[in-house]
């Protein structure tokens, strides 16, 4: 099926023309990185040619849905099943109104690692279109093949939400809900599990040494909205600024756990981070004890009430 | 070029002999990602090697360390320095980081504050560069003046020749002295270099560029740049010019360390002052402040663009800003 980016044009230009919303969100070409797609605002319908839809249109746009409804912008978005879990995320929270935004849902075939495909074969980059093919894309009309298996940048590989949810309309034209590359999602999980305590210890030692504590997993996280972080504090001074393991492990198991049960699994602080930290391993963790301590069944979609976020009088278990 | 003509093998055996006793930084590979990182000696590059994600600044300026030691005692303070550093080799540097750690050591032995610490570890460290052979992704290092076969601050340049084939080139005395201990042929070779993959939209001369942006300080362009801007410090650390940080005490009842970590003027609280006043408030003015200092600031002052083209801020933001897109937004072309 084809990536109908003519058809999402229309409906940003109806969206904007009926004055559903103030601004479209999605995404533009870059006009000098001939791989890269950012995110980009339109206002305007006679300027909706300006947005894209294909198969490089990596940021997640629910961070910064948050920053820009603060003032009151009603704003339409371009939202694959990531985002709009995203968007649910900030609305559940109470950090965006339900009514500021209009999700335009887009049924997500996988996105593409723009840079290693510019290296491997640019001349994909002279499509007029795209279309998926399920195991790749295909440019039309060069028929050139991206094999998703090469090609898919690691979020989309273990995605687990495709499908747009919970969206105002969804543009069913291409894609699905089923990720083939995705099969078992707590496979890294259980291995990590398996392993005995000393080699676990190292395997996060050395991520907690590469890591550079960039914050850039916390800045792109649609969970990570609290108005001030503990872990920016002075004082009281939660995390220390000297970076070794022990400020490392507090640094990013805090995170783990303040997102705990709240993580819609987007993957954008794994895409963020520029060494490659497994930050999704920690975060699958959290979602598999959800499953199993609290028999949450998708631990990654938004609920209004969830098993962490609520306190209850009457609740079974005490505090020990 | 007048270098010496030695084989692989024959290069890393002599660099082993020469570097005994040193701890050796050397560009390594893990999961995907090219790292600087302590090794037992030099190595020979697979072909995929440009350059690493994370250069070698954290071996000169780390990511955090103590200044010093302190500890009260009967309402008295002691304090020791913190004595930081090993002899090192870095190997296998990219021209533009080394132009970059020439700018860092201006910067840090500037008076009326030289910066001890980092000019003592970089007193005891050989950089041994390696001239480039293929450009990644997203290198522009011509476009900021920098060469991608110019040796800056190195000690020793390896410039890879045919095959198994190396120059090897020495500028300065401990260089000289490493280089006198190659047997080698000495040869006039022709290198040439990558070609960088990108060329910046430039709008005017690098002379002048500092007051073109200083003419756009209250440009929209600016805005339409930053408003994507998530505040992380990722450009800033991966930058191999960034060296902006911060201080602070590890205190332990009574005693304590002084730490120095790296900050970035992207965060948000950077510019945050004691009252909460903060003179950069949104995006707009920290991605200006950014490239101002960049390439207007330091320009100004010291003569020197503080970019060196390496990419890697193009390359790895997760919202898509970068510099080329800051020059053409600023020109009033487009988005």
């Amino acid at each position: 099926m084809s990536w109908a980016l003519p058809a999402v044009d229309a409906l940003a230009a109806r969206l904007l023309e009926d004055r559903l919303v103030d601004a479209v969100l999605g995404w533009a070409r870059d006009p000098d990185l001939p791989w890269q797609r950012y995110p980009h605002r339109v206002d305007e319908p006679s300027r909706v040619g300006e947005l894209v839809w294909d198969p490089f249109c990596a940021p997640g746009l629910a961070k910064l849905v948050f920053r820009m409804t603060e003032g009151g912008l009603k704003l339409g978005v371009l939202a694959r099943g990531c985002d709009a879990l995203g968007v649910w995320r900030l609305i559940h929270d109470r950090r965006i109104a339900r009514e500021n935004v209009y999700l335009l849902g887009l049924p997500c075939p996988g996105m593409a690692d723009g840079v290693r495909v510019w290296e491997e074969c640019p001349e994909a980059f002279d499509a007029a279109g795209w279309e998926d093919h399920g195991s790749h894309w295909v440019a039309v009309p060069t028929g050139i093949r991206l094999p998703k298996e090469r090609f898919l940048l690691d979020k989309c590989l273990q995605c687990q939400v495709r499908w747009p949810r919970q969206c105002d309309e969804v543009l069913a034209v291409q894609g699905g809900s089923w990720n083939p590359f995705c099969e078992d999602r707590y496979r890294q999980v259980r291995q990590l599990e398996e392993l005995p305590l000393p080699q676990r210890f190292d395997f996060w030692r050395g991520w907690f040494e590469r890591c550079l504590r960039c914050f850039a997993c916390r800045q792109v996280c649609p969970a990570c909205n609290c108005e001030s972080c503990s872990l920016d504090q002075f004082e009281p001074n939660w995390l220390e600024r000297e970076v070794g393991v022990a400020t490392q492990f507090i640094f990013h198991f805090t995170r783990a756990l303040h997102v705990a049960g709240r993580c819609v699994d987007c993957g954008e602080c794994q895409r963020a981070c520029p060494v490659g930290f497994p930050l999704g391993a920690l975060n699958r963790k959290m979602m598999k004890d959800m499953e199993d301590l609290f028999g949450v069944r998708e631990p990654f979609v938004p609920q209004e009430s969830e098993p962490l976020g609520e306190f209850a009088l009457d609740d079974p278990d005490e505090f020990r | 070029m007048a270098v010496k003509l030695v084989r692989g093998s024959d290069m890393l055996r002599w660099l082993r002999r020469c570097g005994e006793g040193r701890r050796w930084v050397v560009p390594a590979k893990e999961d995907r990602h090219w790292l600087f990182a302590e090794r037992d000696g030099p190595v020979v590059f697979p072909p995929d090697y440009r350059n690493a994600t994370v250069g070698p600044k954290g071996w000169l300026l780390p990511r955090s360390e103590p200044i010093l030691y302190y500890r009260w005692t009967g309402g008295r303070v002691s304090v020791t320095p913190a004595q930081g550093w090993r002899p090192q080799v870095i190997y296998g540097v990219r021209p533009c980081d080394l132009k970059a750690i020439a700018l860092l050591d201006s910067i840090m032995a500037s008076e009326p504050w030289p910066e001890t610490q980092y000019l003592t570890r970089r007193a005891h460290t050989v950089l041994v560069g390696m001239a480039c052979t293929a450009a990644s992704s997203c290198c522009f290092c011509t476009s900021m003046g920098v060469h991608p076969a110019e040796s800056y601050a190195a000690d020793l340049m390896i410039y890879p020749l045919q095959g198994e084939e190396y120059g090897v080139a020495a500028f300065s005395e401990v260089g000289r002295e490493w280089l006198a201990q190659l047997e080698g042929e000495e040869a006039d070779a022709a290198f040439s270099p990558a070609v960088p993959a990108l060329s910046l939209p430039m709008p005017t001369s690098l002379e002048d560029l500092p007051g073109w942006l200083e003419r756009r300080f209250d440009d929209p362009g600016w805005q339409r740049l930053a408003w994507r801007c998530l505040s992380c410090g990722l450009c800033a650390y991966l930058c191999p010019t960034c060296y902006c940080y911060g201080i602070s005490d590890v205190d332990r009842g009574g005693a304590g360390r002084r730490v120095r970590w790296w900050d970035a003027c992207t965060l948000p609280d950077f510019s945050r002052m004691a009252g909460g006043h903060d003179p950069r408030p949104t995006t707009t003015e920290r991605v200006r402040q950014r490239i101002m200092h960049k390439l207007a600031y330091h320009p100004a002052r010291q003569g020197e663009i503080l970019c060196t083209g390496c990419g890697r801020c193009i390359e790895y933001c997760p919202m898509g800003i970068h510099l080329p897109a800051a020059l053409r937004l600023l020109g009033g072309d487009g988005r």
